[in-house]
């Protein structure tokens, strides 16, 4: 019992370097930027009050409200604008301002920790304001900013660490983040891939043609698809083998490259042939920032102890 | 010493942690197969429903709204995004959802309207509002569709009475699709919404 338990307590919380905590540091900054700059356009539109009770926010804080009351929102911070005299829209945007600039604070490393928990807390507020529009997307930049606040920061690869020489974060702790994301990806994966299994349209391919030809992730022509649809089960149940098989195949170092290049393939796939690259592309930092940094940081070394020795 | 509760503090933040993601993937699992989503046969459907009451039961939703604990646990499973499951196009793709607005003008005129939006990404959101809507006829469908039609009412302030329709697009299989076969609508339902200004004061 005592050896199980100690084998558990070194794989929860084994030494690692810091590399993946960069990687999903700088990715997230780059991820919230994108969703700043795609919710523009209808920011005033999806957070104002104006509409009163048929206000999207309104609707959405009143199902949060429902749920818990300490569910942070942007009610909260207007009332907070109230308090100093500024009005909604100026108040919604120094919200996405400060949203904005806390994510580019996360690109280039300053000021990690309070851009990350000013990251998240603003992040969660708008998405639970706007919870009748919320997608995938939303539900990952959520979990990925939540566990970045949480890790042990500032990297030592972050300017802030540079100009100041900050303690150098505790390697166990980073590698104990790290486990939590690599666990929560697989319990994403296994479950997403069982659902998809025990639906009758994943393995004759039908699922993959109606999502590919649905409005509005019809970007690839229907014509050019129903012409190749010989392939349709073949991509269904390699979605699912893929989806399913990960939690075993992703740990397993032999095949850990094959599954991660297969993952971020397929996210990648999703994103050019369904138009959704902002989900594409948090999925894609996730994956690589759990599984990947010491891979490619392994191959780089011994890309440079070839080279030292042909020298 | 202090590296050690510090340990012991974060590796049972951990099991409380994923025993909430793994309860909330576990439900929804059980809950398709109790709904007869999935492929499983039906001897499968009694065990689920059972899991399904069970897990139900001991879910902090039960506990009366205001208690503590009910708020603290919701609220972190929002705070963390742990509140909903992963089953995204999942057991099957649903069919896609269109909303169309009949507005209709004091001199009877009638035109015809798709929401606007404004971004790719809005377009996703919107698909993914509708689908939710939807699927979940009463209160919660009016709701949405109302506040839909109020968006389309604020572009045309001279409206009278604007009908939202929902229809289900239904594709055809790609081999009749080759043949020339078109995309169907069904209808799935229909919400008037008349325009605070247009209202007739009682």
């Amino acid at each position: 019992m005592t050896a199980k338990f100690k084998r558990l307590w070194s794989f929860l919380f084994a030494r690692q370097s810091d590399e993946w905590l960069t990687f999903l540091r700088v990715g997230l900054g780059l991820q919230l930027c994108f969703y700043c700059l795609s919710a523009r356009p209808a920011w005033i539109a999806v957070f104002s009050g104006e509409r009163g009770g048929l206000s999207s926010r309104r609707i959405s804080e009143a199902l949060i409200s429902l749920e818990s009351s300490l569910i942070p929102r942007v009610n909260w911070l207007l009332r907070l604008g109230v308090h100093f005299g500024i009005n909604e829209a100026t108040m919604l945007w120094i919200v996405w301002s400060i949203l904005l600039l806390s994510a580019g604070l996360l690109v280039i490393g300053l000021f990690c920790r309070p851009a990350a928990i000013t990251a998240w807390f603003l992040h969660l507020a708008c998405v639970k304001s706007s919870e009748v529009f919320a997608y995938g997307m939303d539900l990952f930049l959520t979990i990925g900013l939540f566990y970045l606040m949480l890790s042990p920061l500032p990297d030592s690869r972050s300017l802030e660490y540079r100009l100041w020489k900050s303690r150098a974060p505790d390697p166990r702790m980073v590698g104990f983040f790290r486990r939590v994301l690599q666990l929560h990806l697989c319990i994403i994966y296994f479950f997403s891939g069982l659902a998809k299994c025990l639906g009758s349209g994943w393995w004759n391919g039908m699922n993959v043609w109606v999502a590919l030809t649905r409005p509005p992730f019809n970007v690839l022509d229907p014509y050019l698809i129903a012409k190749w649809r010989i392939l349709l089960p073949v991509a269904g149940v390699s979605i699912c083998l893929i989806e399913i098989g990960y939690p075993i195949f992703i740990w397993w170092r032999r095949t850990r490259a094959i599954w991660l290049g297969c993952v971020v393939a397929m996210h990648a796939a999703i994103g050019i042939a369904m138009g959704m690259y902002l989900f594409a592309s948090i999925m894609i930092i996730l994956n690589i920032a759990a599984f990947a940094p010491k891979l490619i940081l392994v191959r780089r070394h011994r890309a440079l102890s070839q080279a030292r020795q042909a020298i | 010493m202090f590296h050690t509760r510090s340990r012991q503090f974060w590796a049972a933040a951990f099991a409380a942690h994923f025993l909430a993601v793994g309860a909330v993937s576990c439900w929804d699992i059980a809950n398709l197969v109790t709904d007869r989503r999935t492929i499983l046969p039906q001897a499968f459907v009694y065990g689920a429903s059972r899991a399904v009451q069970m897990m139900k039961s001991s879910s902090p939703r039960q506990l009366p709204r205001p208690n503590l604990l009910r708020q603290i646990v919701i609220g972190y499973c929002h705070a963390a995004g742990i509140d909903s499951p992963y089953t995204f196009f999942a057991p099957n793709v649903p069919e896609s959802l269109k909303i169309v607005f009949e507005i209709q003008f004091p001199d009877k005129r009638v035109s015809y309207e798709l929401p606007k939006v404004q971004s790719d990404t809005e377009g996703l959101r919107l698909s993914a509002l509708i689908d939710q809507a939807a699927a979940n006829p009463g209160p919660w469908r009016e709701v949405i569709l109302q506040m839909l039609a109020a968006g389309a009412a604020d572009n045309n302030p001279e409206a009278t009475r604007i009908r939202v329709v929902v229809a289900a697009l239904k594709f055809p299989r790609p081999d009749d699709f080759l043949k020339g076969s078109d995309p169907e609508y069904d209808f799935v339902c229909g919400y008037d919404f008349i325009p605070a200004e247009a209202r007739v004061p009682d």
